[in-house]
């Protein structure tokens, strides 16, 4: 019965069959991987060498971002799987390698999974090959190469090959020449998440209190060779880090892939030997093949067409019918030229005109269904007493990102189930849903700011939404959610163990650990307002408000995760942990001092060479014990331009005279920084009151 | 030992069988002794076996052959005499042709010079060879 | 014994074979001849298991063909169009046929090759097409089939070759009971070669016999009479065509050869010989006979 479903033997003429083009690959990603690490180490090296070891810039070019390992992977997991299965199971679209196959005694089956065993085992050695050497690179150059990207790499791109090999496979047992094969491949990876993702996209448009990740599935972060390439082209944004490290994204993979490659076997089982060197088995499917291949773009035409809320006026109409119209002509000009080509036969073109009405139909069902699912949304609106509890999930603004924070993670299992807060959730979405009916915006009168909730119903309903709630109605949810200790309790915990920590401006890991051991030691000083206030200071955009009082001279970006949910957080150094905040200023001026004098003496009004200055003011009224008189505005910024130079370069002047005097950041004091070729320099200068007031008239005449 | 005429329309089988009763009759091929297997003979003839097998079944049929299972195929001990009696019919023949050639005013020496000269050459032709039995 | 019993095969609406029933016995060469379309090639491939009959039954030693590993390993294919991995050699081939063919005979692979005097190292590319069927052959020979399928392939090969492989094929039967079948466009390529023949039209079987019945099933007859005659004087004999030109009559007869002489000397004729038939000459009679005509099937 083994024999039934796989033969070694198969597998082994698979392996050999797929040398050349195996080892070409091969070649090229071990290459591929060893140089970059290679001019890494040189970079490095170089740095130590030219500007020393502990260097700004040895600093920055001893650390090895995951994306940096293994570019050349990211073509390949495309490339290579495409390359092989054609090359492999070329024989199915020729009537000649068809028919001897299919004479051998071993099963359709048995052919199908012994060779694809034969590709994955390609594959394997082309990803492995290439990680491998360029950690071993890294490793032993000295360079800060986290091994845990090792396993990561591995897994998230041999998951991406082996589904974009699924999909190959699938085209290919359904399609009999190459032009189809490489069509429908390009349509099954990407088409399901292409209208996914546009119909996310449009619903989100026409009505924001539409949570944009309801459902993980639907992310395409989880479908790993999808998003790359969405990402690459459509300017998604999600980080790095997030791309290569989500192991739900690698989970996801890998299952899709199996099911893709399961049916692509039972395809490939009742593939008919005759099908080699046609464009379909049969009529048929060659009419849902055409119409497939046109819907990309004519989908577009619903999805533009229900795109926002204002499709009633006649100006939408006019400024969108003539794009509507060019991509109608468009699509039937594909829908007409795929049958030409595949058939090469113009009489079956001609035929195949009245089947445009499928494609019609189901543009038409797609829109009014789109339209529908939308407008149910606005039928969403529970009063208080249908509501049984409410959960508050931190809301990032950039939706397509799975930006959570730790915060939020924690949020997230915290029930709200008294009546204040279920009160004002159910008020807001009511408000919401009634702008949303009479067209009427969703931020008005200043601010509004964001809730991502939700709602479960005593019916066992569950819907989240994201509320827009404007400054009252923030404050009572707030107040509401606060009364919750479990509640304070997850915006006021530390994360525990962090995967990685970054500061603004620091690069070196072990001073970033001090650094964040005296927040956290600090942290653990503060009252609960103020904790709060440190969890609302990341949101303060968000929130609408610029009253703060504190200002953060830097923040700390933690990462990690729990369980397989990944998190982001950012915490701020304000002056209520002066220790952290001083040691941040002493590291960052040690860092680099002598970079911004330099700098400073040489800028001289060359505004041009440097990418961008800045000064910054920080004479915090309160805080300061002697603030200077007269200076109404507690901050200011300024910035390099034409204008600006000449009053600059007498700033710079002013700062060079009190350059090496020590900064108290509980005094007024000044941040400078550089924006040179691309890398950032920072530097905090002590001010006396003096210096301070002819800053603040520079800034004044500028402002004239 | 054999010579087969693919071209000639006669079928093969019966070439094979006219050939073989030729060969017993003329000695080449002696009672007792082995024939070639249909293997060797196919081979060597480029025949297809299986009318080789057809022609050895026939002459099996007629028991001018037997076999051995697990040897071969052997010539019958009265092979000779078995043939023999089949081309009783020829003469026949011979009384016809004489006949007809009589009346045609065919001189008799003519018919009785013919038969002495076929009778020489079939003696000639014929072969003395050892009883494999008294091989020693 | 391979055995097909109304199997019906299908291309869109083109009806290819039409409830086709044939018995092939172990051990026979088997020769399938018919015009191009006639469905010899799709016979094949429905008996190798490469298509699957829309119905009917196919089966070898009374097991299905169709998926069957277990019988599928007995046999091999050299189909029409000959199917080689990319610039490989034969050397390369013959490896895939190890792997693909557990009863694969390296050995034998080797002899033949040296036999038909033909380099295993240099890419098939450069093989006439003659060496071409020769390759094929030689590696579908080694894998020792039970049962082999030519399709169409001596009708490239030359006349030593031919023989070469004739010979192997019957080394095949003798030691094996290996089965072979033919097909051709060709009855004198079949003739030489089969002992079992059929003629293929339209997708149906229409006379399938034992090649060395039908050369002596049927003889003709010269015959002529110094008085008037006409059919009606033969007809105790079974007379298939009857043409008389003057007093001079060619008759195509069935039956026993001997038999039918003496009964015609009886009649006194003043002419009487026996001419042997053609293989074709038979196919056209027997053809004629159906209601065929023959000459519009065979090119």
């Amino acid at each position: 019965m083994k024999k039934k479903f796989f033969d070694k033997s198969l597998m082994v003429e698979g392996l050999s069959q797929l040398k050349l083009p195996g080892f070409i690959f091969l070649i090229i990603s071990v290459l591929g991987s060893a140089l970059p690490a290679i001019f890494g180490w040189i970079n490095y090296h170089s740095a130590c060498v030219r500007e020393g070891f502990g260097s700004l810039a040895a600093q920055e070019a001893k650390i090895v971002y995951i994306s940096g390992v293994t570019p050349i992977l990211l073509p390949i997991i495309y490339l290579a799987p495409f390359v092989f299965c054609l090359t492999l199971f070329s024989f199915l679209n020729k009537r000649k390698g068809s028919d001897f196959y299919h004479s051998l005694s071993a099963t359709r089956v048995n052919i199908f999974l012994s060779f694809t065993v034969s590709t994955f085992i390609w594959i394997a050695i082309i990803v492995l090959s290439s990680v491998l050497t360029a950690s071993f690179i890294y490793a032993i150059s000295g360079m800060t190469f986290n091994p845990v990207f090792i396993p990561y790499l591995i897994f998230t791109f041999f998951a991406a090959a082996i589904l974009v090999t699924a999909c190959m496979l699938f085209a290919m047992s359904i399609t009999g020449t190459t032009l189809t094969n490489i069509i429908m491949f390009g349509m099954i990876l990407f088409l399901p998440r292409f209208i996914t993702t546009l119909s996310v996209q449009n619903m989100v448009n026409s009505y924001p209190i539409i949570s944009p990740d309801a459902g993980g599935i639907i992310n395409v972060q989880n479908n790993i060779p999808v998003s790359f390439i969405f990402r690459n082209f459509l300017g998604y944004q999600f980080s790095n880090i997030q791309l290569y490290t989500s192991i739900s994204a690698i989970i996801y993979t890998l299952i899709l892939a199996i099911i893709y490659i399961a049916i692509a076997c039972l395809l490939f089982n009742h593939r008919k030997s005759e099908l080699a060197g046609s464009g379909a088995p049969s009529r048929v499917l060659q009419h849902i093949f055409r119409c497939i291949v046109t819907l990309p773009l004519a989908l577009l035409i619903p999805l533009l067409i229900t795109n926002s809320n204002y499709n009633n006026s006649s100006s939408f109409w006019r400024s969108n019918m003539p794009t509507i119209i060019t991509i109608a002509i468009i699509s039937i000009f594909i829908y007409f030229l795929y049958e030409l080509l595949t058939t090469k036969s113009a009489k079956n073109m001609i035929r195949s005109a009245p089947v445009l009405i499928v494609v019609v139909a189901i543009c038409a069902v797609f829109g009014l269904s789109l339209n529908y699912a939308k407008n149910s949304v606005l039928n969403f609106s529970p009063s208080s007493s249908e509501i049984e509890s409410i959960s508050v999930v931190q809301y990032d603004y950039n939706y397509s990102s799975r930006n959570i924070n730790y915060s939020g993670l924690l949020q997230k299992d915290v029930q709200f189930n008294d009546d204040t807060t279920k009160n004002s959730v159910s008020k807001i979405l009511s408000d919401n849903v009634s702008r949303l009916k009479s067209g009427t915006s969703l931020y008005n009168s200043g601010r509004a700011t964001n809730y991502k909730v939700g709602i479960k119903l005593k019916n066992g309903k569950y819907a989240e939404r994201i509320l827009y709630a404007d400054d009252n109605q923030s404050s009572d949810i707030q107040n509401s959610m606060k009364a919750s200790s479990k509640y304070l309790n997850a915006i006021t915990q530390l994360p525990p163990e962090e995967n990685n920590v970054n500061v603004s401006y620091l690069s070196d890991q072990v001073s970033i650990k001090k650094l964040w051991d005296t927040f956290k030691s600090e942290y653990t000083t503060l009252s609960e307002n103020d904790k709060e206030s440190i969890y609302s200071y990341t949101y303060r955009y968000y929130n609408g408000s610029d009253n703060y009082k504190e200002i953060s001279i830097a923040s700390f970006t933690v990462n990690g995760n729990i369980g397989i949910d990944n998190y982001t957080q950012e915490y701020p150094i304000t002056l209520k942990m002066p220790k952290t905040a001083a040691m941040y200023a002493e590291m960052l001026n040690a860092k680099n001092k002598s970079a911004v004098k330099a700098l400073m003496t040489a800028y001289n009004g060359k505004g041009n060479s440097y990418s961008s200055v800045g000064i910054t003011l920080y004479n915090d009224t309160e805080l300061s014990e002697k603030p200077v008189p007269d200076i109404e505005l507690a901050n200011f910024n300024m910035y390099d331009s034409n204008n600006s130079h000449d009053n600059i370069t007498r700033c710079f002047n002013i700062l060079l005279s009190q350059f090496d005097d020590q900064v108290d950041l509980t005094k007024p004091y000044v941040a400078v920084y550089f924006n040179v070729n691309e890398k950032s320099y920072s530097y905090y200068q002590a001010l006396s009151n003096d210096n301070a007031k002819a800053i603040y008239d520079l800034n004044l005449k500028r402002n004239m | 030992m054999f010579n087969i005429d693919k071209l000639s329309g006669r079928p093969v089988y019966e070439q094979i069988i006219e050939q073989m009763q030729y060969l017993i009759l003329v000695g080449g091929i002696v009672p007792d002794e082995q024939i070639p297997s249909v293997r060797s003979l196919s081979l060597d003839l480029s025949v297809n076996p299986n009318t080789i097998q057809k022609a050895y079944n026939e002459l099996e049929f007629n028991k001018i052959t037997y076999s051995v299972p697990g040897v071969g195929r052997f010539v019958a001990k009265d092979a000779k005499q078995k043939i023999g009696a089949s081309y009783d019919k020829k003469v026949d023949v011979i009384y016809d042709a004489s006949y007809w050639l009589a009346l045609a005013g065919v001189e008799q020496t003519v018919i009785t010079d013919t038969v002495s000269k076929a009778f020489t050459n079939a003696k000639r032709h014929m072969v003395e060879r050892m009883k494999p039995n008294d091989k020693n | 014994m391979i055995k097909t019993e109304k199997a019906t095969k299908k291309f869109g609406s083109f009806t290819a074979l039409n409830e086709l029933s044939c018995t092939i016995p172990d051990g026979c060469i088997y020769g399938l001849v018919g015009s191009n379309g006639a469905g010899k090639s799709t016979f094949l491939r429905l008996v190798t298991g490469i298509y699957k009959p829309e119905s009917g039954k196919i089966t070898i030693d009374d097991k299905p063909v169709y998926e069957n590993p277990e019988v599928k390993k007995r046999f091999v294919f050299v189909p029409d169009e000959l199917y080689f991995l990319p610039q490989a050699s034969m050397q390369r081939m013959a490896r895939l046929y190890e792997h693909t063919y557990a009863s694969f005979n390296i050995e034998r692979f080797q002899n033949l090759t040296k036999t038909f005097g033909l380099d295993p190292k240099v890419n098939l590319n450069g093989f006439s097409k003659g060496m071409k069927r020769q390759a094929a052959t030689i590696l579908a020979l080694s894998t020792m089939p039970d049962y082999i399928f030519f399709d169409e392939t001596f009708d490239g090969l030359d006349p030593v070759m031919r023989n070469l492989v004739k010979n192997v094929i019957y080394s095949d039967v003798c030691e094996r009971k290996a089965t072979a079948v033919i097909t051709s466009h060709s009855l004198r390529e079949l003739e030489d070669t089969c002992d079992q023949l059929a003629l293929l039209h339209k997708g149906g079987i229409i006379f399938e016999s034992d090649i060395e019945n039908l050369k002596t099933s049927l003889f003709k007859v010269q015959v002529a009479f110094d008085k008037e005659y006409d059919k009606e004087l033969f007809k105790g004999i079974d007379v298939m065509n009857f043409v008389k030109k003057g007093s001079v009559a060619n008759l195509i007869v069935r039956g026993n050869r001997e038999k039918t002489i003496t009964l015609l000397q009886q009649m006194n004729p003043i002419v009487l010989d026996v001419l042997p038939l053609t293989l074709e000459e038979v196919f056209i009679y027997e053809m004629d006979a159906l209601g065929y005509a023959f000459k519009d099937m065979i090119i």
